[in-house]
């Protein structure tokens, strides 16, 4: 079987997902029993088989339970009938149904390693211009570490023991060379202060780790391209959790002592999900305390002519903002609106300002990980890659090398 | 020889029947019964008291599921037992001085937001009369600013003085109002269900009690091959309740780590908690119980379960001429060793989770126990002219069961001692070890605790360990009843089993897979993709045997004459759902799909269409249709049909629904889920879900009256009720001491119902006509 007969045969795996796209469509609390939207490029693969499955299942369901319906009625207790039929079987009978379903299953096998090779396998592995993160996980909590301009993590995760005679940085601490030439009690304590500091345990004096970004605030969202492959390492401090992207088609357990790697790309920005309305600062002055403006944040409009904006280089994560002539801070990039924010705008020469509602996607803890698993929630937000890369989190899409002439001049006849 | 150590040579049919005129004692009888068919009884009556005790957990979590995070809706009963709330808070503060006159007080060290004007209030003030006694007054708040309040009485003593009044601490006193359910209790009680369910329900009534009772009836022997192996089965498996049970009482309550147990989560004493205190002085600091965690109660139980344990090893070992001396003897000795190894429980397991393992660790010697005397009874023990193809398939079921408990359960065992070892520290010389550390990696700590870590150790093998045993056990949990539901419907349909071999190939078949699809359970842990590929074909490829049962069931249908009994019901029920079961699992044996769907709900959908919808419907129809020849008693017909319909169609209600929710993705084991934007709106569902599973529990009301009631007022059984072929069936109901007065021989396959060539419906296996076993009619 050649690609292009493969092709044309997943073509029809998505024939099924007609209907349920079709349920999907008026989606209220009710309606949606169907699989979140999907975001990913190898998403809708994963999906269609799912609903492959779903109606092969489902047939073979109401086939059974219909059969057996059939027979319980038919020959229900008749008390005039003095025997059944007595039978001990059928050769032949049995030598169909147990071929039948092996070859069935042997064909949903062979879809099925095809979906998860080019999911697991994925050729991002060696596109260069892939993104990567790492993230580790701990009670109950997601860290996010973008590798920095460079493109490669230092070393993380390596803790003191309280045998142990070198600190894992090699320096001192607490003017002692290792937590094993203290007392027990001490030595501990000493070590909790360590890892206080050091919360993920990371080698300082990893080159490769110097321009490492990582903001230890707690539902931190992922900040990731969305026209850019992404390479995603999950690692765990300490006990197994699990990063599950519910509408990524994306999953992965976060092992401690294991360094998994997971590779997606998405399709959408979250600005793509988000609608953005610019109101009249004088006729909102009013309502913004009002539920309606609740969850509405600032856009800091970088378009935006009259805006007199730059970026705020005080907060290790870069941050648009809005200043006046004194390069005071007048309002953030996704900071909610207030009335001391609309007076501020009108101090500074503003009359109107962007607003709507930020759109994430979340990321959720699949794993038993504790009392507190159900709280390990994370959020995911897809930018464009220029603003991606305008972050600095990772080294910037490498320019593609332009066609040098020889090639094309080898090509002519 | 006693007298129920007999069957143990090739004559031991001989022998027996002089014996079973022999009645032991009342004690030997009915407590420390070496009888195959008490023994059953009793595995029956521990896995029904558990299955109350695993079923109220489950409504529990359904109760907070259905209304996580919702104040109007406290827990019943708990919320006021245990996590009862002040609607106000305490306490208020201090007196700082006393207005006799208008009988008041002023309270000084008021916080913001503490109280408000009207909310009642108390405090204890040394008597004057007796200063060794306190005495206790109430008032209300008349007036509250920041820092002091004016709290006034009614019961103000004239002679009170502000001197001895001062600083007494003063507490508001609200009303006492339920409360809601914590996480890490909600975290216990579903691995606290789970566990129970599975390893003390389904496989003491499916392999415990059925093993048990059927076995030696249905083969048409005396008893089993070691009657007293047998015993010791039943009464190791009480001491592993007892310290399961006990998890209850501890700090840090019961395990709650899910019932897979994966560590580093297993690994941290008082889980969730982070305490350490197990620790002991010295390599031989177990020898010193002066830091158990125990209460009281717990002691006396596990004394006492120890006891019995001892106590029957006694029963049958000492033996002097003089039977008090033997009763002496016996007790002392028991108290002596059951009080050690009480010691020595209270030291290996010190908080839930090391109950847990210690817990298991036991029950699978009782498993082990058990199985070797299933298989020696099979092979050894069969009546005359009964081979092998001649075996009911209920006991072909329990004879592959016990192949792959036999296999199996030692696995467990390496990993449940491996953590339970890991899970412990020691204290040497002031420094904290863990003992040991298989599970957990070197890289890895705890938020605030150091544990002694050493690690160097692989989590993902624990996983590995446990899933070796664990998947074979979920055939463990549906094999004997997929064999007695076949049992009941050859009885019931009047026809022949369909397809009698390849009912027992498939069955092989499914134990042959079973051993080697352990690990997609772990697609999505880490494990190498090619490797995930392996077992997701392995996995694939276990569908086709269990298709072929369920066509045979099908086929056997066919062409009958059905009668619809209870039994029946459970056993056509048990078709219906297993078909479901199966289907499901093929998404989950799609390496790709379970990228989705694994560790949410569709997976507990699933594992409760087999094991509810499968094993526990099968064990209903069994009860049903072997309780005439348990207790001597029928049950009664129209309770029964009552509890099975109630039963069906609410179980339908509670876990079909859960399919969807794990389609999109809601996680299990999550207390609150209501904080995700992409699962808030499955509140509605969930609480249907949950309303459907409290008429689930409510419908198992008719089968406890069912099964006490029929016991006391239940029409006497004949002793062949349902008209069927199978040897258990010839001989009285109950069975007498020794099952048979005469050995049977057996002419014919199990299933020769509606054979053309006697005058009834069916062919009794020792009635004796000829040409009878060559009669082979396919279709």
């Amino acid at each position: 079987m050649n690609n292009k007969t493969l092709k044309r045969l997943g073509l029809l795996f998505l024939l099924p997902l007609l209907l349920p796209a079709a349920a999907h469509a008026e989606s209220n609390t009710w309606a949606s029993w169907w699989l979140p939207p999907t975001y990913s490029v190898h998403g809708p693969a994963i999906d269609s088989l799912f609903v492959w499955i779903f109606w092969l299942t489902t047939v073979t369901f109401v086939l059974v339970q219909v059969t057996l319906i059939a027979f319980l009625i038919k020959y229900r207790y008749n008390p005039n009938k003095k025997k059944a039929v007595f039978t001990h079987g059928n050769q032949k009978l049995e030598m169909y149904w147990t071929i039948a379903p092996a070859i069935i299953l042997l064909v949903l096998s062979l879809f099925s390693i095809r979906v998860w090779n080019n999911y697991r396998y994925s050729s991002i592995a060696e596109d260069p211009t892939r993104v990567k993160i790492l993230v580790i996980g701990q009670q109950f909590q997601w860290n996010t570490i973008y590798p920095g301009p460079d493109g490669e993590f230092g070393r993380y995760l390596s803790f003191p023991k309280a045998t142990d005679t070198k600190w894992p940085d090699g320096k001192k601490h607490g003017g002692i060379e290792g937590p094993a030439f203290l007392p027990y009690e001490k030595s501990i304590k000493l070590i909790n202060d360590y890892n206080e500091s050091n919360p993920l345990g990371k080698d300082y004096d990893d080159p490769a780790g110097k321009d490492d970004i990582y903001a230890p605030a707690l539902a931190r969202e992922i900040v990731l391209p969305a026209d850019r492959p992404i390479e995603v390492q999950i690692s765990s401090k300490d006990v197994i959790h699990d990063f599950f992207l519910p509408n990524y088609r994306v999953k992965l357990d976060a092992v401690p002592g294991m360094r998994g790697v997971l590779y997606f790309q998405g399709t959408t920005t979250s600005q793509q999900m988000e609608t953005r309305k610019t109101y009249k600062l004088d006729e909102i002055a009013d309502k913004v305390e009002t539920p309606e403006f609740a969850n509405l944040v600032i856009d800091v409009d970088q378009k935006s002519p009259k805006a007199v904006m730059e970026i705020n280089k005080q907060s290790k994560l870069p941050q648009w903002r809005y200043v006046d002539a004194k390069k005071a801070t007048v309002a953030r990039d996704r900071s909610p609106i207030t009335k001391i924010t609309i007076d501020r705008l009108k101090a500074a020469g503003f009359t109107e300002i962007t607003l709507y509602q930020p759109f994430v996607w979340e990321l959720v803890c699949e794993e038993l990980c504790g009392q507190g698993h159900g709280k390990m929630r994370g959020q995911l937000r897809f930018v464009t890659n220029e603003e991606y890369d305008s972050y600095k989190y990772d080294k910037p899409l490498p320019t593609p090398a332009p066609a040098t002439p020889g090639v094309a001049m080898g090509k002519m006849p | 020889m006693s007298d129920t150590l007999h069957a143990d040579s090739a004559h031991g049919h001989d022998d027996h029947s002089h014996h079973a005129h022999v009645a032991p004692g009342f004690l030997k009888k009915y407590i420390f019964s070496a009888d195959h068919k008490i023994i059953g009884i009793q595995f029956l009556f521990m896995g029904l008291m558990f299955f109350v005790i695993g079923g109220l957990l489950a409504m529990l979590v359904r109760w907070q599921l259905a209304w996580p995070n919702d104040s109007k809706h406290p827990v019943p009963i708990l919320g006021m037992l245990l996590w009862q709330q002040y609607d106000g808070k305490a306490p208020l503060g201090q007196i700082k001085s006393v207005d006799v006159a208008n009988k008041t007080v002023t309270v000084t060290g008021v916080e913001y937001d503490v109280s408000k004007v009207g909310d009642s209030v108390s405090w204890e003030v040394p008597d004057a009369a007796k200063p060794t006694e306190s005495k206790a007054f109430a008032g209300t708040v008349k007036a509250i600013s920041s820092g002091e309040a004016i709290v006034s009485t009614d019961a103000f003593p004239a002679d009170a003085k502000p001197e001895t009044w001062a600083a007494a601490k003063i507490a508001v006193k609200g009303k006492h109002v339920p409360g809601q359910m914590p996480a890490d209790f909600y975290t216990m009680a579903f691995t606290m269900h789970a566990t129970v369910m599975i390893f003390f329900v389904i496989i003491p009534l499916l392999v415990g009690t059925f093993g048990n009772f059927l076995i030696p009836l249905k083969i048409g022997a005396g008893d089993m091959a070691f009657p007293f192996l047998n015993g010791l089965a039943f009464w190791s498996a009480i001491p592993a309740g007892a310290i399961m049970i006990t998890g209850f009482f501890l700090p840090g309550n019961a395990a709650a780590a899910g019932w897979t147990s994966y560590p580093p989560l297993s690994a941290i004493q008082f889980n969730g908690g982070g305490r350490v205190v197990a620790a002991h002085e010295g390599i031989f600091g177990f020898m010193h119980a002066t830091d158990s965690t125990w209460p009281t109660g717990p002691i006396i139980v596990g004394f006492f379960a120890w006891f019995m344990l001892f106590a029957f090893v006694g029963a049958y070992f000492i033996r002097f001429k003089n039977t008090a001396a033997n009763v002496i003897v016996t007790i002392v000795l028991s108290v002596v060793v059951a009080y050690f190894f009480t010691l020595g429980t209270q030291i290996a397991s010190f908080d839930g989770q090391s109950c847990w393992f210690l817990s298991l660790f036991i029950l699978g010697f009782s498993s082990i126990m058990g199985a070797v005397n299933y298989l020696t009874t099979i092979i050894k023990l069969r009546c005359p002219g009964m081979t092998m193809f001649r075996l009911p398939l209920s006991v072909w079921s329990l004879f592959i069961t016990s192949i792959l408990v036999l296999l199996a359960t030692p696995v467990l065992a390496s990993a449940l001692l491996m953590n339970l070892i890991e899970h412990h520290t020691v204290l040497i010389n002031g420094n904290l070890y863990r003992l040991a550390s298989f599970f957990t990696p070197f890289n890895w700590t705890l938020t605030n605790q150091t544990q002694g870590n050493a690690g160097g150790g692989f989590p993902l093998l624990h996983q590995h360990v446990f899933w070796f045993y664990s998947h074979p056990a979920v055939y463990i949990m549906i094999l004997p009843a997929m064999g007695m539901v076949s049992d009941i419907m050859a009885v019931f349909s009047r026809k022949p089993i369909f397809g009698y071999r390849p009912m027992i190939y498939a069955m092989g078949g499914i134990a042959f897979l079973g051993f080697i699809v352990w690990a997609h359970h772990m697609f999505q842990s880490g494990l190498n993709p090619t490797l995930g590929t392996t077992f997701a074909i392995s996995t694939m490829f276990i569908a086709v045997p269990s298709a072929i049962k369920t066509f045979n069931w099908l086929g056997t249908l066919w062409g009958g004459n059905i009668r619809f009994t209870t039994p029946m019901l459970n056993a056509i029920a048990f078709v219906s759902m297993f078909v479901i079961g199966g289907l499901s699992g093929i998404f989950m044996a799609s390496t790709a799909v379970d990228v989705h769907i694994h560790d949410t709900y569709f997976i507990v959908a699933h594992i409760h269409y087999v094991l509810f919808g499968g094993s526990t419907f099968g064990i209903f129809g069994s009860i049903y249709f072997w309780y005439p020849k348990m207790f001597g008693r029928m049950m009664n017909e129209t309770l029964g049909k009552i509890h099975f319909w109630l039963s069906f169609i609410f179980f339908n209600c509670t876990f079909f629904a859960m399919h969807i929710l794990g389609i999109g993705g809601m996680p299990r084991r999550v207390a609150d889920y209501t904080g995700y934007s992409t699962f808030s709106h499955f509140q509605q569902m969930n609480q249907f879900i949950s309303y459907s599973a409290f008429a689930l529990g409510l419908s198992q009301i008719p089968f406890i009256i069912n099964f006490i009631g029929s016991w006391i007022w239940g029409p006497k059984a004949p002793r062949n009720p349902w008209l069927a072929t199978t040897l258990e069936w010839e001989t009285e109901s109950p069975p007498p001491h020794g099952n048979f007065h005469e050995v049977p021989v057996v002419h014919h396959g199990p299933y020769e119902y509606s054979s053309p060539l006697v005058e009834e419906d069916y062919l009794l296996q020792t009635r004796y006509v000829e040409g009878a076993d060559k009669l082979v009619v396919k279709h």
